[in-house]
C-alpha cells in the first residue's frame, strides 16, 4: 500500500508539472493555427456524399467530443482514487475535469447539432441513439456540477464523487451506442468499411491534438483556481484564530 | 464562409472564450483575496 501511495503521488507531480508546462501552453497555440489552416485550406468539404462547406465543422465536432470522453473519464478516475485514497488533489481533478467535460459537451452538442443539419437535413432526431445518450450524459455531468456546488466540507464532497463514479456508466454507453443498438442517423465510422467519411486524418489528428492540449491547459488553470481557493480558506481560518 | 459553419466555429470560441474570461477573472480575484490575507 505505501508503494502505491508513493506512485500516486508521483503522478499527482508528474500531472501538475505536464498540465503546467510552457509545452502545453504553446503546444495548444501552435496545433490550434495548425488545425485551422488544415481544415480551412486543405480537407475536402464533401462528407457522407454532401459537398457543403459546413462540412468542416466535423474536425472540431469530433475533437470537442473526444476530449469531452477524455474529461468525463478523468473525472471517474478523479472521483474513484478520491474515494479510496482521499487526496484533494483527486478530488480537485475530478471536478475540474467534469466543468471541462460539460463544456466540452456543450460543444459537442451545438457542433453535432449543426452538422446534422448538413448531412440528415435536421438539427435533431429523438429516433438517433447517439444523440439521445449523448444528451443523457450531458444532464448528468450538469448534475454532477449541481451536486458538486451544493457540498460544503470534506465529508459532502464524497457525495458528489459517488455520483461521479456511478455516471460515468453512461459514457461508454453513449460512445458504444451505435454499436451496442441499430443506428438510425449515427453509423459506426471507425473500423467501419462500409462507410465512406471522407475525413482528412491529418486535419483530423491535429485538431484532436489541438483541442487535447487545451484541454490540458485548461485543466491547469481550473486546478489552480481549487488551489488558491483552498489558500484562502485556509488563510481565512488562521486569521480567526489568532 | 458557409453561415453554418461560421455558426458553429463562433459558438465554439465564444464558449471558450467566456470560460477562459471567467477562470481569469476568478484568478485574479483569488491572488489578491491571498495577497491581502497574508500581507
Amino acid at each position: 500500500m505505501p508503494r502505491l501511495s508513493r506512485v500516486l503521488g508521483r503522478l499527482t507531480r508528474v500531472l501538475h508539472t505536464v498540465m503546467r508546462s510552457r509545452v502545453v501552453k504553446w503546444g495548444t497555440l501552435v496545433s490550434g493555427v495548425a488545425s485551422l489552416v488544415l481544415v480551412f485550406g486543405f480537407a475536402s468539404e464533401a462528407m457522407y456524399g454532401v459537398r457543403n462547406g459546413a462540412n468542416l465543422i466535423a474536425y472540431w465536432h469530433i475533437s470537442v467530443a473526444w476530449s469531452s470522453a477524455v474529461a468525463l473519464s478523468a473525472t471517474f478516475v478523479g472521483s474513484a482514487l478520491y474515494l479510496r485514497y482521499g487526496g484533494r488533489f483527486w478530488n480537485r481533478l475530478a471536478h475540474s475535469a467534469g466543468e471541462l467535460g460539460f463544456l466540452f459537451a456543450t460543444m459537442t452538442l451545438i457542433t453535432g447539432s449543426i452538422w446534422g443539419k448538413v448531412i440528415w437535413n435536421s438539427w435533431w432526431e429523438w429516433s438517433d441513439v447517439r444523440l439521445v445518450t449523448f444528451l443523457i450524459v450531458w444532464f448528468i455531468y450538469a448534475g454532477y456540477l449541481a451536486v458538486y456546488a451544493a457540498t460544503e466540507n470534506s465529508s459532502d464532497e464524497k457525495y458528489a464523487s459517488v455520483y461521479g463514479v456511478v455516471g460515468f456508466v453512461t459514457v461508454p454507453v453513449s460512445y458504444m451506442a451505435t454499436r451496442l443498438w441499430t443506428p438510425t442517423f449515427h453509423t459506426t465510422t471507425v473500423g467501419n468499411p462500409e462507410v465512406e467519411a471522407n475525413i482528412d486524418p491529418l486535419a483530423l489528428v491535429v485538431s484532436i491534438v489541438a483541442v487535447m492540449l487545451l484541454y490540458a491547459y485548461l485543466m491547469s488553470v481550473r486546478i489552480e483556481l481549487h488551489e488558491l481557493e483552498d489558500k484562502v480558506l485556509l488563510a481565512q481560518e488562521a486569521r480567526r484564530r489568532h | 464562409m458557409e453561415p453554418l459553419l461560421l455558426l458553429g466555429y463562433t459558438a465554439i470560441f465564444v464558449l471558450l472564450f467566456a470560460y477562459v474570461v471567467r477562470l481569469q477573472r476568478r484568478l485574479a480575484q483569488l491572488r489578491k483575496q491571498v495577497d491581502d490575507l497574508n500581507g
